[in-house]
């Protein structure tokens, strides 16, 4: 039985006609010790669905069973004994860390609500400070007192202090810089093979994503539109916004880059009719206008929702457009 | 290159009150040409950028150096010169467009502003002139978006709202800084790509100031790496990838996800530390966290060497070598 099973889980904001599905009938599972990566651009609501995995968003319908317990229908009581199990990595450490708490303070705010006392809880504490590579005393120190890597640290170690089994990384390394992110990555892939810790990786990078994860759902307007695992993605990716995805990565080792997909993101509010892709699509025809594709599994553990995926004209229509 | 390129900036260092942010950094962007300055937060890449224009943050001065644009050192322009010069003869496209827009002015005014008050044109020559624009960015359906405010339209169009206001009057050189960070990738494609077209088209220079190794090695021409506020390497962008010498370059290109990346234990190669108060150090900035750091790195900044055609080296231990080298070095 996997760790997480979310089946046909919706969000939504707002009523009526300004009502916005962020995330429309997503089902994934990760399992024990494993890196699940949600990859999507702005708006195709990756971020909401790994808060709402933590019933940190407002679930329209749809389970989560998190080791056997549906968390949708759970009350506040039952939640909160589960919270040490689930925890989260946010984007920024800034905002997400208490200023006017030491690191120390912070870090023992989870124990203290799980009840362990004062002796073991600095012991913790000081344990998961250095786990992390922050240096001895770093406890006293306030967040303003460290550099944005050290902050994330920080934030790493607030997320594992409760020891738990499911951590949803939500963008943890966007905002770093290239060489830091570097060290946030390999500690995080460090603390996940010593603590079995399983990750719902939520990232816009494509490059960190592939790095990361064993298994990737690529995500457009609220629905998951491919998902695979890792390496399969790469090496065949089958839906066209998959491909678009992976081509518009600039790599250094590549001079020129492909053709860029045209077109914006569609108003949320009012997704395109059939396939959501199909207003940007290269390949599209009027059946993706009027027919929900739907998700098909092409090969084990590759799944993908797109009409035309997988044929033989896909490659060339899509590499040889017009410039 | 005979003739004199378009911009030159010659040994410029950028001073506040408690620093000295950008240090003796020089280079050129010839016409049609782009180039790339490179760096992580701290690098000074914007300030070097800020200061073509005169348009440093309060405090900031520019304490040594020349920038020679179309001939005239800019350092030492008055104020009414470089009004001639802003967005006239050099223009600027800054990271985020939700904020560098007017919210409660449609786009079109603002566009047809920068005509009206460059140009001197009429109300109703420099509408027809903006909506002219708007298409040449490719914004869709012009005619009628024209009178848009910034917040109908999406980050990539407002981006383009913002090159169309750059363009607006032919400048010879854009400076770019950090166009696409706030876009997602597939609308990062496409503004690159605009900016490329319109420097062919307009053959104008394009600085284009990036902390993303991948944009500038796919669209520079050259690339200016900088390091705390020093230049420590330039190179041809199509030899980043294979050929960069310096440990800081290649420490940056062997820290980036990709498959070639990867040490054997599944980790990425890490440049260890960070770059809090390198800016300070008198010798090269990184040798605090360079592997192949000696003693004399310390001591004075080692000088820029010619060790290809248009690359330099600012280090007297870089190695040769492709990456592949860089990530056996680093572990």
């Amino acid at each position: 039985m996997p760790l997480l099973s979310v089946v046909d889980l919706a969000v939504s904001y707002g009523s009526g006609r300004d009502r916005l599905r962020a995330v429309d009938g997503v089902s994934l599972e990760v399992g024990r010790g494993e890196t699940v990566a949600l990859v999507g651009e702005s708006g195709c609501g990756k971020s909401t669905l790994g808060r709402a995995v933590l019933r940190l968003e407002p679930v329209e319908r749809g389970r989560i069973d998190f080791d056997g317990t549906d968390l949708v229908g759970l009350g506040a009581h039952a939640l909160k004994r589960l919270r040490p199990r689930l925890q989260i990595v946010f984007q920024d450490p800034l905002g997400s860390l208490n200023p006017r708490l030491t690191i120390g303070e912070t870090l023992a705010v989870p124990l203290a609500v799980q009840g362990i006392g004062r002796a073991e809880r600095h012991e913790r504490v000081g344990a998961m400070l250095a786990e992390v590579g922050l240096p001895v005393g770093s406890d006293r120190l306030y967040p303003h007192e460290f550099s944005g890597g050290q902050r994330q640290r920080v934030a790493i170690a607030r997320a594992l202090v409760s020891k738990p089994d499911l951590v949803v990384c939500d963008e943890p390394v966007s905002a770093l810089d290239l060489s830091v992110q570097a060290q946030i990555l390999n500690l995080l892939v460090r603390l996940k093979r010593e603590f079995g810790l399983a990750y719902l990786f939520v990232s816009h990078d494509l490059a960190v994503v592939r790095h990361i994860a064993d298994r990737v759902l690529v995500m457009y307007l609220g629905r998951v539109v491919e998902s695979a695992p890792s390496e399969a993605l790469w090496s065949r990716p089958l839906h066209p916004y998959t491909r678009a995805l992976i081509e518009a990565v600039p790599d250094p080792a590549r001079r020129r880059p492909a053709v860029p997909l045209a077109g914006d993101l569609p108003d949320p509010r009012n997704p395109p009719s059939g396939c959501r892709f199909r207003s940007r699509c290269p390949i599209a025809t009027a059946r993706c206008a009027e027919e929900d594709p739907g998700v098909r599994e092409i090969e084990p553990g590759h799944a993908v929702a797109c009409h035309l995926a997988p044929t033989g004209s896909f490659e060339t229509t899509v590499r040889g457009g017009t410039p | 290159m005979t003739r004199a390129p378009l911009l030159l900036v010659d040994g410029l260092s950028v001073a506040f009150p408690t620093a000295t942010p950008v240090r003796d950094v020089g280079f050129t962007v010839g016409e049609g040409e782009t180039v790339a300055l490179v760096g992580e937060s701290g690098s000074g890449k914007s300030l070097v950028a800020s200061s073509l224009l005169r348009l440093l943050p309060a405090g900031g001065r520019i304490v040594g150096g020349a920038v020679r644009f179309e001939g005239t050192d800019v350092t030492r322009s008055t104020e009414a010169e470089l009004t001639h010069l802003r967005g006239r003869r050099i223009a600027m496209v800054f990271q985020e467009p939700a904020t560098a827009l007017d919210p409660v002015m449609t786009i079109g005014r603002q566009v047809a502003e920068v005509i009206e008050w460059h140009e001197g044109a009429s109300r109703r020559a420099a509408r027809a002139r903006a909506i002219e624009l708007l298409d040449l960015v490719r914004l869709p359906d012009p005619s009628r978006r024209v009178d848009s405010y910034p917040h109908e339209l999406s980050g990539g169009q407002r981006q383009r709202v913002m090159i169309a206001m750059a363009i607006a009057c032919r400048p010879k050189l854009v400076v770019a800084d950090e166009p696409t960070t706030a876009l997602d990738v597939t609308i990062q494609a496409q503004v690159l790509e605009l900016l490329d077209r319109l420097r062919r088209e307009l053959s104008m220079g394009v600085l284009l100031i990036s902390h993303d190794l991948g944009v500038v090695g796919q669209w520079a021409d050259r690339v200016v790496v900088l390091y705390a506020g020093r230049k420590l390497e330039e190179l041809p962008a199509e030899r980043l990838f294979d050929g960069a010498r310096h440990p800081y370059t290649r420490g940056l290109l062997a820290a980036s996800p990709r498959p070639s990346a990867l040490g054997a234990d599944g980790l990425l190669t890490e440049i260890p530390g960070q770059i809090d108060g390198a800016d300070r150090l008198p010798g090269c900035p990184f040798s605090p966290r360079c592997a192949l750091a000696r003693p004399s790195c310390d001591d004075r900044m080692p000088d820029l060497v010619a060790v290809g055609p248009e690359h330099t080296v600012a280090c007297p231990v870089a190695p040769r070598g492709g990456i592949a080298d860089a990530v056996a070095v680093g572990r």
